[in-house]
C-alpha cells in the first residue's frame, strides 16, 4: 500500500505545487515544536522550521521513494538544531538554553529550581510546564533529540533510529537515559504526581 | 527476574514496548520489590511530564513567510545581469542601449568564464524560460546543499558526532 506521504512526494516531484503545500500544512507544527523544544528560542525556532521547508522544496526532486517523508524532515530538522547550537557554542550550553518572555518584555535566562524548592507548593501548569521545558534543554543534545521525538512526536523507536541514523537499541537506551536524568531534575514534580 | 534484569527492561517497561512475557516477568518482580517498583513508578511519572507539554503550533504566517524565502532563494539563485547579456536578453530592460549589450558581452567575456560555470544549470535564453526552468527543477539552489542526497546526509559530520557515544 503506498502511504499519503509517498503520494504527496510524487505529487511534488510531477510539480504539483499544492502536494507541497499539504506536507507543509501536515508537518509545519510539528516541527515547529520539536524545534522549539530543541533550541527553546521561538524566533530562531520559526527561521529554523522555515529552513527546514525550504531545504525540503528544494531537494524533494531527489527524494528517494522509498525513504519516509516524515523522518527525512526530522532528519533536516535535527541537522539544523545541531549546527545551530555548534554556532552558538560552549557559552550557550554554559546557560540554560532557555528564555522566558516575562511581561516586561525583557528576556532573562531561567535556572532549575534549587534544592529548597517545596513540592507542596501549589504550581500553576504554567509554571510545571517551563519546569519540564527548562529540564528537557538541560539534556545534552543528544538525548534531547529522541526524548522529544518519541514523547512529543509519538515516533517509534525505528523512526527516532531512522532520523537519527543509529540503530534501534542506541535509541532506546538514549530515551532511558533521557528518562533517568530527567528524573533526577525533576523529582519533587514526579514524586508529587 | 532479579533487579538488574528489572533494570535492563525499565525504559521499554516505561515505553510500553515490552512483549507480553518479559511484561508478565517485570510486574511480577516490581509486586515484591518496592525499590524497583518506586523507580519505575517516577521512571513512569518522568514519561507523563513531558508528554503533558504543549504543542506549540508554528507561528501564524508561516506559510507566507515560506513562500518568501522560496521565492528569495530563487532570485539570488538567478542570473545576474551579465548572464544575461551574455545569453541575449534584451539589454533595454536593464536601462542598457540594445547595442551595448553584445560590445559589453565580448569585453566581459573572459572574466565571466568562470562565473557562468556556476550556472550550468541555465541553458534558457531569458526570464520566461529561465522561470520556466527552476519550475521545472527547483534544483538551481539544491546543488550546493547536502541535504539534498539522504546518503550524504547519514555521513555527515554532524549526525556522525550526534551518534557518538556518551
Ligand atoms: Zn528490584
Amino acid at each position: 500500500m503506498v502511504s499519503t506521504d509517498a503520494i504527496l512526494v510524487l505529487r511534488c516531484q510531477e510539480d504539483d505545487s499544492q502536494a507541497f503545500d499539504e506536507i507543509v500544512r501536515q508537518y509545519k507544527d510539528g516541527i515547529y515544536n520539536y524545534i522549539l523544544r530543541m533550541i527553546s528560542n521561538r524566533d530562531d525556532a520559526e527561521d529554523l522550521a522555515v529552513e527546514v521547508f525550504v531545504r525540503a522544496f528544494a531537494a524533494i526532486k531527489s527524494f528517494r521513494r522509498d525513504s519516509n517523508l516524515r523522518t527525512w524532515l526530522y532528519r533536516i530538522a535535527t541537522n539544523l538544531c545541531i549546527d545551530k547550537y555548534r554556532r552558538y557554542g560552549i557559552e550557550r550550553k554554559k546557560l540554560v538554553p532557555l528564555e522566558r518572555e516575562y511581561g516586561d518584555g525583557e528576556i532573562r535566562p531561567m535556572d532549575l529550581p534549587d534544592t529548597s524548592f517545596d513540592p507542596e507548593k501549589l504550581l500553576g501548569q504554567k509554571e510545571l510546564s517551563d519546569q519540564i521545558h527548562r529540564a528537557i534543554a538541560k539534556l545534552p543534545e543528544k538525548l534531547r533529540a529522541p526524548i522529544l521525538m518519541y514523547d512529543m512526536e509519538d515516533m517509534s523507536y525505528g523512526q527516532i533510529a531512522e532520523v537519527l541514523g543509529c540503530p534501534i537499541g542506541t535509541v532506546k537506551s538514549r530515551i532511558f537515559k533521557a528518562r533517568t536524568q530527567l528524573r533526577r531534575m525533576l523529582l519533587p514534580y514526579v514524586q508529587n504526581t | 527476574m532479579n533487579c538488574k534484569e528489572c533494570y535492563r527492561y525499565l525504559g521499554e517497561y516505561v515505553d510500553r514496548t515490552l512483549d507480553d512475557c518479559a511484561l508478565a516477568e517485570m510486574e511480577a518482580h516490581i509486586r515484591v520489590c518496592p525499590k524497583c517498583a518506586s523507580l519505575a513508578a517516577e521512571l513512569g511519572g518522568v514519561a507523563s511530564l513531558v508528554k503533558s507539554l504543549d504543542r506549540q503550533a508554528a507561528p501564524s504566517g508561516f506559510e507566507d513567510r515560506l513562500n518568501a524565502q522560496i521565492l528569495h532563494r530563487k532570485e539570488e539563485a538567478k542570473p545576474g545581469l551579465l548572464r544575461r547579456l551574455l545569453l541575449g536578453v534584451p539589454p533595454e530592460v536593464y536601462g542598457y542601449r540594445r547595442s551595448l549589450g553584445p560590445a559589453l558581452a565580448t569585453v566581459l567575456l573572459t572574466a565571466a568564464v568562470g562565473t557562468s560555470l556556476m550556472f550550468t544549470n541555465y541553458n534558457a535564453s531569458g526570464d520566461a524560460a529561465y522561470i520556466n526552468a527552476v519550475q521545472q527543477q527547483h534544483v538551481t539552489f539544491a546543488s550546493a546543499n547536502p541535504l539534498s542526497d539522504e546518503s550524504a546526509l547519514i555521513l555527515s559530520d554532524r549526525m556522525k558526532e550526534l551518534n557518538e557515544p556518551l
